[in-house]
C-alpha cells in the first residue's frame, strides 16, 4: 500500500477557496460579456430609435387636414415620438444647415411643412418601413414620404453581424466557462478522494458521503456569482465614471435577469461537477486510486 | 460451539482479472486472533480487501459476522463495514478534521444522533487506547504510533465482531509497534473481538504468537502450529 505521512495530510484540507475563486473568475468573465451583449443590443435598438422618417405635406392644405395628419401619425403604433415641422421651421432649419436664405430672392416660402417621426426600433428595418409608407399613401394631406433607406439597410447589417460574432463569442465563452468551472472542481475534489475513500471504509453510505460536499458545493457555486456579480457591478460602475454616455444604455431589468443566470450558473455547475467526482471516488477501489 | 465470524469455503480472490488466490478455505471463531502472512503480494491485502467489501467474492462461498460476501453490492457494504473495525498501515484518518470529529464523524456515519452519547463514546475509546488527552489534535500533528492508536479507537467505536488489521505495524518502529500489538491483544481478549492482522513482521508474531495462515504460490495454507522461519 502506498505510503502518505504528515506532509499528505495537510495538502489533503478540502481546497474550497481556491474552487471559489476559480468558479469568481470563469463567472465574472461571463458576467462581462453578458454585459457587453446587453448594452450592443441597447445600442443597436438606441441607433434604430434614431431613424426618421418624413412625411411631407402637401402644399396649400387646410389646417384643419394638416391638424388631422399630424393626429394621425400620433396614434399610429409605430411611431415613437413626432414632431410638426411648419413651413417656416423648414425654412430656419433649411438656413441654419449654412444655406442661403431664398426669400431674398424668392416670394414665398417653397419648403413643404412635414410631419418628423421616429419609429420604434423593431420596426426600423426595410420592410416594415415600405409598410409604414404604404399607410399614407392614400391620404390626401401627404405629398411624399421620405427616410434614408441606405442607413436602414446598412444600419441592420452592421447590427445583425455584430449580434452574429457577439452569439458565437457567447456561445464559445459559455462552453469554455462550463469546462473551466467543471475542471476546478474536479481538481478539488480529486484532493479529497482518500477522504472520500475513508468515509466508505469506516461504513459511511454514499449518500452520507455526497449530501454535505453537495450542499458545501451549491454554497461555494452562489458564492462564487455573488462575488462575480460584485466584480460585474464594479466594472459597471467605473466604465459609467469614464464614459458617462454608457449610464444611458443601462437596463435594470435584464441585468437582473444575468445576475440571477450566473448565481443559479454557478450553483448548478458546481453541483454537478462535485457530485459527478464524489460519485467517481466512490465508485472506484482504493488500490486504483493511488 | 463457538460463533464463527469469518468463514471461506472454495474462495477464489482475484484482483481485477488476476486470480490472486485460489481454493481458500478459512474459518475464524468468536475472539480468535489470527495472523495473515506471507510476502507482499501473495494477496494479504487482496483476501482482506475481499472480506470487507473493497473486493467482490466472485467464486465459492463466503460470510463476514453474519453477512454473505457473494451478495454484497454498494449498498450493503457499508452495512457490513459497520460490523466491523478495518485498521490500516497508513491510518487513513480523515485529515481535515481532529481526532474527536475523526471519531464522531464515524458515529454520526453509523447512525448515532445523541451528542452527549457520541462524546462519551468518543472519550471512552480514547481512553482504551491510551489518547484520552488528544482528541483535539489534529492527525498530523500525531506520531505515527498516536495516529495508529486512533485508527484503532475509530475500529472500536461501532464495538465490532471483528478486526481487520492490514499490517498495522508496518509504518512503525520495533516499542511502538509492540505497544500496538499489546494493545490488539488486549482488545481481543477483554471484548471477545476477532482479530485478523496481516503482516510481514516475524519479530512481532514471535513476540506476540497466535494462530497463522499464510498466502504463499497462490495458495493459503492454514496451520496453528506453523513453525516460524
Amino acid at each position: 500500500m502506498a505510503q502518505f505521512g504528515k506532509g499528505y495530510a495537510k495538502r489533503s484540507t478540502p481546497s474550497y477557496f481556491m474552487a471559489i475563486v476559480g468558479v469568481s473568475l470563469v463567472l465574472f468573465l461571463l458576467g462581462l460579456l453578458g454585459w457587453i451583449v446587453i448594452n450592443a443590443n441597447r445600442l443597436g435598438e438606441n441607433f434604430r430609435e434614431n431613424v426618421e422618417v418624413q412625411v411631407y405635406v402637401r402644399q396649400n392644405i387646410s389646417p384643419k387636414d394638416s391638424a388631422a395628419l399630424v393626429q394621425f401619425v400620433s396614434a399610429r403604433p409605430y411611431v415613437k415620438s413626432y414632431e410638426y415641422i411648419t413651413k417656416e421651421m423648414a425654412r430656419k432649419q433649411f438656413v441654419g444647415t449654412g444655406n442661403d436664405d431664398f426669400m431674398s430672392v424668392l416670394d414665398q416660402n417653397p419648403l413643404p411643412a412635414s410631419v418628423d417621426f421616429r419609429v420604434k426600433s423593431e420596426y426600423a428595418n426595410a420592410d416594415s418601413l415600405n409598410k409604414v409608407k404604404a399607410d399614407f399613401s392614400g391620404n390626401i394631406a401627404v405629398d411624399e414620404v421620405k427616410y434614408n433607406k441606405k442607413l436602414v439597410t446598412n444600419l441592420n447589417d452592421v447590427i445583425r453581424k455584430v449580434s452574429l460574432i457577439l452569439l458565437v463569442v457567447t456561445v464559445g465563452i459559455s462552453i469554455a466557462v462550463i469546462i473551466l468551472i467543471d475542471n476546478t472542481i474536479r481538481l478539488a475534489m480529486f484532493s479529497n478522494r482518500f477522504l472520500i475513500k475513508t468515509m466508505q471504509m469506516v461504513g459511511a453510505t454514499r449518500w452520507f458521503i455526497a449530501k454535505p460536499m453537495d450542499r458545501r458545493a451549491v454554497i461555494n457555486g452562489a458564492i462564487s456569482g455573488l462575488i462575480a456579480i460584485g466584480g460585474i457591478i464594479g466594472i459597471i460602475f467605473a466604465s459609467e465614471q469614464w464614459i458617462p454616455e454608457i449610464r444611458a444604455l443601462r437596463d435594470y431589468t435584464l441585468l437582473m435577469a444575468m445576475f440571477v443566470v450566473m448565481v443559479l450558473l454557478g450553483i448548478f455547475i458546481s453541483f454537478i461537477s462535485t457530485h459527478r467526482s464524489v460519485l467517481k471516488y466512490l465508485k472506484m477501489k482504493l488500490d486504483d486510486l493511488y | 460451539m463457538a460463533e464463527i465470524i469469518v468463514e471461506l469455503k472454495h474462495a477464489n480472490i482475484y484482483q481485477g482479472p488476476n486470480l490472486i488466490l485460489q481454493d481458500v478455505n478459512l474459518s475464524v471463531d468468536k475472539g480468535q486472533f489470527c495472523y495473515l502472512v506471507g510476502k507482499t503480494g501473495t494477496g494479504k491485502s487482496s483476501l482482506l480487501k475481499t472480506l470487507y467489501g473493497d473486493l467482490p467474492l466472485r467464486e465459492g462461498e463466503g460470510q463476514v459476522t453474519g453477512f454473505n460476501l457473494r451478495e454484497m453490492d454498494w449498498k450493503k457494504v457499508p452495512y457490513l463495514r459497520r460490523m466491523l473495525g478495518v485498521v490500516f498501515q497508513d491510518f487513513q484518518l480523515l485529515t481535515d478534521r481532529n481526532v474527536n470529529d475523526n471519531l464522531k464523524f464515524v458515529l454520526k456515519a453509523t447512525g448515532w444522533k445523541d451528542t452527549r452519547l457520541m462524546d462519551e463514546k468518543v472519550a471512552d475509546v480514547l481512553d482504551k487506547v491510551g489518547l484520552k488527552a488528544k482528541g483535539f489534535k489534529m492527525p498530523f500533528e500525531m506520531s505515527g504510533g498516536e495516529q495508529q492508536r486512533v485508527d484503532i479507537a475509530r475500529a472500536l467505536l461501532n464495538s465490532p465482531k471483528l478486526i481487520l488489521a492490514d499490517e498495522p505495524t508496518g509504518n512503525l518502529d520495533p516499542e511502538t509497534s509492540d505497544e500496538i500489538m499489546q494493545l490488539l491483544f488486549q482488545i481481543s481478549r477483554d471484548y471477545g473481538t476477532t482479530i485478523m492482522m496481516a503482516t510481514h513482521d516475524y519479530r512481532v508474531i514471535n513476540k506476540f504468537p497466535a494462530r497463522m495462515v499464510r498466502t504463499e504460490r497462490g495458495q493459503m495454507i492454514d496451520n496453528a502450529s506453523l513453525t516460524i522461519e
